[in-house]
């Protein structure tokens, strides 16, 4: 008897999946097993070492590289490499070229317990595939049974173009459809056939009737068809699915609209994740107006709604959409961001103004800003709140926003901060009260003169010298003639002397005068960084005797002094 | 017997030759059944079976002769000698199937005979054919039982010879065949699971999925044929993978790839899940509804919504699955349901499942749907009837992916056979001329086997198609039940 040899049998998979050559058996040659071995045993080695240092190791990379080189050196010796997958061991050619030490921790079990029973290695497998593999291996070993990936599933959408492999589905195994029991096999009645032939209908329809190229696609439509997949693909699913959730939360029954809001409420902090800041605003917009119709939802669905914007109101909301902001690769628009923030409630101001304190991206900052001023200018009152923060940070940022959005009734609160321990609020007390002008606010400026921190004074004298401040007049006046200004930085001196200039009266301008021009009794004049402090101080100031000064100090000798009376009487008042 | 099996195609034999040869190789079948059946029926001493296997040594001798061997083969219902197909006619489709069906038992696929076999040899051949073969491996046995005789000169190859279509075809079929089974089966689950408010296996869907996407991708025909088995009792899961297979390959058909595919496919599998949201006595109401309970069956969509929402495990929301159990009766124009308030186009996968479910549904005979529709029929109602909703575009690229006459539909011949559409034309300008399988002959007998024919086929002779389709039937009236012919 001669006969072809049958095929090895093929294990249950779907198509790609190893149907074809892909399981045939490779004859054993002299030296395969021993290659075979070396590359399951590699194989092994990197799916484990990847696992130990999560894919990033010397060894790891050792390993890696080696399973490639041996991956080549296979396919110049056979087209393409079939191991079987039992519960414990790879096999090639009916013996096994791995075996797993531990039954559940190995390779094998793994291929094995999500069905897997064969992989096939065809010709050119190598490289970036290999990399690929092992990966998934490892992600698959890390998966638990609840999650919705398995083995298989990621092994499909890897998609190798040169593995192969057959699985089973453990559970659906041997599933068969219930049949109807009826047999096909009786004959029809003679001439049935032929007299219904005669007729017309059931259809009614003929061949003619689909005139054949009305049926074939035209170049205009497989480009149609080619644009809508495209379209398809860009196409705001969220906007799609946010519209029908809201368009039933306008009819249906009480329960499903309870249920809606409900899905709209944690929906919320997934849409402010992925930085679908258009999504979120969408949602609190229209979930508002409708929550004001009257009698459309029911008690319960406004109670979940009123739940969610409080919740919008926790510092951790609001920081998880500053952080979200931040990190969002798409930058939200000020407008859109405002939308949503209009929605927020006062108290969400403080969270959020931390937040912004503390982002990092400019461009966020950016972002931020015209959204808190919409939100600060509708709630003043919160603003005064925050001043009273604990929070050093909190507080300081309050205190900017007061001066920038020049909320008067905050004057008293920035007054204390004036004395508050931290300086960098005290400076920010400084810069808003500088943009209240207030009176109030203006003469406690003068104590801040005096502060401990250099920035803080400074800031204070030229706060003082922008409001033009009369009152501080005899508090700087003393100190531009004090010891310590004279010790202190050019910065700070010249902040002091552009201040008095700006509030100096006659015996003032004359003081500055004598300071600029006059000699002692020894003929000697003061100090160039006192003469120059003098003459921009001149500068700032509008009497005519300041203008006589500057002018007789233009052609002084002093370079130093040269140059800022030439800068005074070009930028000043004088 | 050495060397790959042959390919079974002689398209430059010369008439005059091919003519020789079917008459041989056809008198050679007859031989070979007559004498198989005569060892069945008689003892080997009988006269019956001594002149019958006279008979059979002396046509293969005859055919031997002239062609200096001989290999038989059967590739789905055809039958080969030397790699002419033999023509199968009324007068003959029993004897060749009688004869398929002995060699398949033994999973034998072809049968190769050298010139100097000698004739106790094909008693022993024939012998060992009636046996019974070993269930566990039919071939391996018969070989084992052939190489212990005196059988020298007749070989044999197994039916799933690698590179055999015959082979392909059947194991491309019972591939479907799992796949289909097994994606009923996670229907089933799911869908029962959802109904008393189980979680979902996500990972089942996904294989289910991935499957019918590599099958389509792979072997279309033979998925698409496992959509006709349909089965009342399990009409919702059927049909959900159903919907599933017809939108995978429109998507193919439109050039979605591999994971646009299977995100098209997860959402149509699940695009009714939100029936189990609804009353039982309604879903399975054997008559019409009445305007209360179709007034809820139209919350379906948005049940099926708001229930995705509770399937997501670890990942994203699946909001495309989402968007096609909402949109998959809203139609083109917004005027099925549900209502829309806001802006709203359809997403291209809505209307390809859309037209998916359409057709699914009115050619399956369901619970609150009499009877089902010939799907010729329903081709033509879904292209020609605006008020229908559907999206003439993508029913013209549904119906230039399924024919005019679709894999499952019943016609009629011009030669007043009944035949099954088993495979759509892969030429543009046959559509109308799909592979059929003929399974009532002019009297109404059936045919067992049944008889595959291409009807783009062209009679040598005329040069006119062999068979024409006069129009379609329903399966009913003839009692026939078109998924058998799938399974």
């Amino acid at each position: 008897m001669k006969t072809q040899l049958p095929p090895v049998p093929v294990t249950d998979a779907r198509p790609e999946a190893g149907a074809g050559p892909g399981l045939q058996t490779v004859p054993a040659e002299d030296g395969a097993r021993e290659q075979v071995t070396d590359f399951a045993r590699n194989l092994v080695r990197a799916v484990r070492t990847h696992q130990i240092y999560e894919g990033s190791s010397p060894v790891y990379d050792r390993f890696l590289q080696t399973l490639q080189q041996r991956a080549s050196v296979l396919w110049e010796h056979m087209p393409e490499l079939h191991l079987a997958v039992t519960e414990d061991a790879l096999v090639w050619n009916g013996a096994p070229v791995h075996q797993d030490e531990e039954r559940s921790g190995g390779l094998a079990f793994l291929l094995y317990k999500d069905g897997v029973r064969g992989l096939s290695f065809l010709t050119g497998f190598g490289g970036e595939e290999v990399v690929r593999l092992i990966e998934v291996f490892a992600s698959a070993a890390r998966l638990s049974a609840s999650e919705e990936d398995d083995l298989v599933t990621l092994l499909w959408e890897l998609d190798l173009p040169h593995l192969r492999y057959s699985v089973v589905d453990t559970l659906t195994e041997g599933a068969e459809l219930s049949r109807t029991g009826e047999e096909n096999a009786a004959a029809v009645q003679t001439g049935a056939v032929r007299e219904e032939a005669a007729q017309s209908g059931p259809s009614g329809l003929s061949t003619a009737d689909f005139d054949g190229t009305l049926y074939f696609l035209e170049d205009a439509e497989l480009r149609r068809l080619a644009e809508e997949v495209e379209k398809e693909w860009r196409r705001d699913l969220w906007r799609d699915v946010i519209n029908a959730l809201l368009d039933r939360l306008e009819d249906g029954s009480p329960d499903r609209q309870e249920r809606i809001v409900e899905i709209l409420a944690e929906m919320l902090p997934g849409l402010l994740a992925a930085g679908r800041f258009a999504a979120v605003a969408t949602v609190l917009r229209e979930s508002a107006e409708l929550a004001t119709r009257p009698g459309l939802l029911p008690k319960s669905a406004m109670q979940t709604l009123q739940g969610l914007f409080n919740q919008l109101a926790q510092p951790e909301t609001v920081g998880e959409l500053v952080r979200s902001i931040e990190e969002s690769p798409d930058l939200v628009s000020p407008e859109v961001l405002m939308q949503i923030l209009g929605y927020f409630p006062p108290q969400s101001l403080g969270p959020l103004l931390t937040g912004a304190e503390q982002a990092v991206r400019p461009e966020a900052k950016r972002v931020l800003a015209p959204a808190i001023e919409h939100l600060a200018s509708a709630h003043p009152e919160r603003i005064a709140e925050l001043l009273n923060s604990e929070d050093p940070v909190l507080a300081a940022a309050a205190a900017r926003w007061a001066g920038r959005l020049r909320i008067e009734r905050t004057t008293g609160p920035l007054v204390a901060l004036l004395r508050h321990e931290d300086a960098t609020l005290r400076l920010a007390a400084v810069e808003a009260l500088r943009e209240l002008r207030t009176a109030a606010g203006a003469g406690a400026l003068q104590g801040a003169l005096d502060d401990e921190e250099r920035e803080v004074r400074i800031a204070a004298a030229r706060a003082l010298g922008a409001i033009a401040y009369t009152g501080a007049r005899a508090r700087l006046s003393a100190a531009i003639q004090s010891k310590s200004l004279r010790e202190a930085d050019l910065t700070e001196q010249i902040a002091f002397y552009q201040a008095f200039g700006t509030v100096a009266d006659e015996t003032g301008v004359q003081m500055l005068a004598r300071m600029l021009n006059a000699k002692n009794w020894l003929g000697r004049r003061e100090p160039s960084e006192v003469r120059a402090c003098a003459a921009e101080a001149l500068g700032r100031s509008p009497a005519p005797a300041a203008r006589q000064a500057l002018d007789a100090a233009a052609q002084d000798s002093d370079p130093v002094v040269r140059s800022a009376v030439s800068r005074a009487l070009r930028d000043g008042s004088a | 017997m050495s060397g790959g099996a042959p390919t079974p195609t002689r398209d430059a034999a010369p008439p005059d030759a091919e003519r020789g040869l079917q008459r041989a190789g056809r008198d050679f079948v007859f031989a070979f059944y007559t004498a198989l059946r005569a060892l069945k029926l008689y003892p080997l001493d009988n006269q019956t079976t001594q002149s019958s296997l006279a008979e059979l040594g002396g046509t293969a001798r005859r055919l031997l002769d002239a062609e200096g061997g001989i290999v038989f083969r059967y590739v789905g219902d055809f039958c080969f000698v030397n790699d002419l197909r033999l023509r199968i006619d009324l007068g003959s489709y029993a004897t060749f199937g009688g004869v398929g069906r002995a060699l398949k038992r033994h999973g034998v696929g072809h049968v190769q005979v050298e010139p100097n076999v000698a004739a106790n040899e094909w008693t022993t051949f024939l012998s060992l054919l009636t046996l019974d073969p070993d269930p566990a491996d039919p071939f391996g046995s018969f070989v084992s039982r052939a190489d212990s005789s005196l059988i020298r000169h007749i070989g044999v190859g197994p039916a799933a010879d690698e590179g055999n279509p015959a082979s392909e075809e059947d194991r491309a079929k019972q591939m479907a065949k799992r796949t289909y089974s097994q994606s009923v089966a996670v229907a089933r689950e799911v869908l029962t699971g959802a109904r008393i408010g189980k979680g979902v296996s996500l990972r089942r869907v996904k294989r289910a999925v991935q499957g019918i996407v590599d099958q389509v991708l792979n072997n279309e025909t033979s998925l698409m044929g496992m959509t006709t088995l349909r089965d009342y009792d399990q009409y919702t899961f059927a049909h959900s993978v159903n919907v599933c297979i017809f939108s995978v390959a429109l998507g193919k058909k439109l050039g979605l790839g591999k994971s646009q595919l299977y995100e098209l496919g997860f959402g149509a599998l699940l695009h009714d899940i939100g029936k189990t949201r609804m009353p039982i006595e309604i879903t399975n109401k054997a008559g019409p509804l009445d305007d209360n309970e179709w007034q809820q069956m139209k919350e379906h969509p948005t049940e099926g919504l708001l229930a995705l929402f509770g399937i997501h495990a670890t990942s994203e929301l699946p909001l495309r699955a989402m968007l096609l159990a909402y949109e998959h009766h809203m139609q083109l124009k917004l005027t099925g349901y549900p209502v829309c308030v806001r802006e709203r186009e359809p997403t291209l996968f809505s209307r390809i499942v859309t037209v998916a479910d359409g057709f699914d549904a009115a050619t399956s005979k369901r619970s609150y749907q009499s009877e089902p529709w010939p799907p010729d029929r329903v081709l033509r109602e879904m292209r020609d009837n605006p008020d229908r909703g559907y999206d003439p575009l993508i029913v013209k690229a549904f119906i230039s992916m399924t024919g005019i006459y679709p894999v499952g539909s019943v016609v009629i011949l011009d030669t007043f056979e009944l035949a099954l559409v088993i495979a759509s034309n892969p030429r543009p300008e046959a559509l109308h001329q799909p592979v059929v399988k003929i399974i009532y002959d002019e009297m109404g007998l059936p045919l067992d086997p049944p008889i595959t024919v291409d009807l783009a086929d062209l009679d040598p002779a005329t040069g006119a198609p062999l068979r024409a389709i006069i129009k379609a039937t329903e399966p009913e009236r003839y009692g026939i039940h078109v998924g058998d012919y799938f399974a």
